[in-house]
């Protein structure tokens, strides 16, 4: 549970970039999971608790209109009037400007390992569609960096 | 209608479709001669047939992921990802090095793809305790709600139905004709009851007692007597005597004058051994007295006559015999059950309540028994 705990808070908090609603996010994807634990079986609780947890993110997402352009600090970047970002934050704002089903795969690929089959598994997608998402994701991460180079 | 700069195109094609007359034929030569830059070039136009469209490579409209064959700059961010991904065969990886060495640009944007990759960092959840299965049972809110109503509703229903009397409601039962009275030992007559005290066509006594009205000593010195006499004299079967005052009613609806046949009856009703778990007042009954005074027991005593109870009274006898284990009586719901029903719901606790208080986030635990218990969490 430990595990499990630790990886789904860090895929709410690289998800949401809120400490508070990646806690929610956590806790009720457990209450989830004891609610239902004697359906779920017990290798495929870690997946279990994934899936609800990146529902749980594209609704949050989705309804409370996360779907934020670049944050305007960004813009005081080219302007010369805030000092440049790191390379981790440019990674968040480019993350945040993925759509929401896009970015779970690419946390899930990136920070938890999952194959293909996995994060399908986990969000309802097809491996094909997980696939092309993550190059999509990808393409799109790399192009954010790559528009801000000049100002790095 | 002359062509114009507007129109001068749909001139031109009906010209090559061969729709125009020979006068339009000399005015758009005129309107071409004023516009030599607007003539178009000489030859035909470009005709697409049927065969051009099967010509496109059609695989080219499927994007294939991993990326096959050799990179190129339109599939390049597709290797550059499959690398990343690890889908690369060697072949690929040594073409895409070529490619990047040959290609600055190219370069470039492969350092920024590599980039594009999210870190794991280590973050610990806090308060995993929280997230632990909590074992007990579970009480949907509303189900405690809807119980509560449940027992308002009852408690409502009793109350408004034991107010007393309504004023302007008859009795349940009217005499035609007044009971007989009867002289008992002690001198007093059966002007302890109301009958005969009011006089006339009066309510029987169980009428009296729904509606609350007083006999000549008032209901306390009567249940006074009664008492004394209680002390006193043998048991009487209660039910039974109730039995026979509501058989003396029936027979005082029908114009009977004579005394009520307890008496005739009173060895095996007076001296039966007394069941268990009924209500027994003990009243001696002698000779002509006895109707007046089973009557009298009726009215005051607990047995309820079926016939004559009021709904509050029906519905607290209802709760004594289904949820007190008690017995009925004629009395609405008082301080006796009350005291029943908190020793009822005490013991169904069996391990008393308790009310705890975690320090973390507030948390209220409501303990009831030693099975039961009510979490509530304040916010999220």
């Amino acid at each position: 549970m430990d595990l499990h705990a630790d990886g789904i808070y860090r895929f709410a908090h690289k998800h949401l970039r809120d400490l508070e609603q990646a806690k929610d996010v956590v806790q009720e994807s457990f209450a989830r999971l004891w609610q239902r634990v004697e359906e779920v079986d017990g290798t495929k609780a870690r997946s279990y608790l994934f899936t609800t947890a990146h529902h749980l993110l594209v609704d949050n997402v989705r309804y409370a209109g996360r779907q934020v352009p670049l944050e305007p600090k960004h813009d005081g970047y080219a302007a010369g009037t805030a000092p440049p970002p790191d390379l981790k934050e440019i990674l968040d704002a480019a993350l945040a400007q993925l759509p929401p089903v896009q970015r779970s795969v690419v946390l899930l690929r990136d920070l938890e390992g999952y194959s293909y089959e996995e994060i399908a598994s986990a969000t309802g997608l097809n491996v094909t569609q997980v696939k092309v998402y993550i190059y999509r994701g990808r393409t799109a991460l790399k192009n954010h960096i790559g528009s801000l180079e000049n100002v790095l | 209608m002359k062509p114009e700069l507007h129109t001068y195109e749909a001139w031109l094609l009906d010209r090559w479709e061969g729709r125009l007359t020979a006068e339009q034929e000399r005015e758009l030569e005129a309107f071409l001669l004023l516009h030599p830059d607007l003539r178009p070039e000489p030859g035909p136009l470009p005709i697409i047939g049927p065969g051009t469209v099967e010509a496109l490579p059609k695989e080219s409209l499927y994007r294939s992921l991993p990326p096959k064959g050799m990179p190129d700059p339109a599939r390049l961010d597709d290797f550059l990802a499959a690398r990343m991904e690890g889908e690369l065969d060697a072949a690929q990886e040594q073409a895409l090095d070529l490619f990047l060495q040959r290609h600055p640009w190219a370069a470039k944007q492969a350092q920024w793809m590599a980039l594009a990759r999210m870190e794991p960092v280590p973050m610990a959840f806090p308060g995993k305790e929280r997230l632990k299965r909590r074992r007990g049972l579970v009480i949907p809110i509303w189900g405690r709600m809807a119980a509560a109503a449940s027992v308002l509703l009852l408690v409502g229903l009793g109350i408004r139905f034991n107010e007393g009397p309504d004023p302007t409601m008859g009795p349940l039962v009217r005499l035609e004709k007044p009971l007989p009275t009867h002289p008992g030992k002690d001198g007093r007559t059966g002007a302890e009851t109301p009958s005969s005290a009011s006089g006339g066509a009066t309510a029987v006594p169980d009428t009296e007692i729904a509606h609350g009205s007083t006999s000549v000593h008032g209901p306390r010195k009567e249940r006074a007597s009664l008492k004394e006499r209680h002390d006193k004299e043998p048991a009487v079967d209660v039910p039974r005597q109730a039995a026979l005052a509501a058989k003396e009613t029936v027979k005082g609806s029908t114009g009977a004058t004579d005394p009520l046949p307890l008496a005739d009856d009173p060895g095996p009703v007076a001296h039966a051994p007394e069941p268990i778990g009924q209500p027994v007042i003990r009243q001696g009954v002698q000779g002509d007295e006895a109707p007046v005074a089973a009557r009298s027991v009726a009215q005051q005593a607990s047995a309820p006559a079926p016939t004559d109870q009021t709904l509050g009274q029906a519905l607290a006898n209802i709760t004594r015999e289904r949820v007190l284990n008690s017995q009925p009586r004629r009395a609405v719901l008082d301080g006796e059950d009350l005291l029943a029903m908190a020793d009822k719901a005490a013991g169904a606790l069996g391990g008393g309540v308790e009310l705890q208080r975690s320090g973390e986030g507030g948390r209220l635990r409501l303990r009831l028994g030693r099975r039961v218990s009510i979490s509530v969490g304040v916010g999220r």
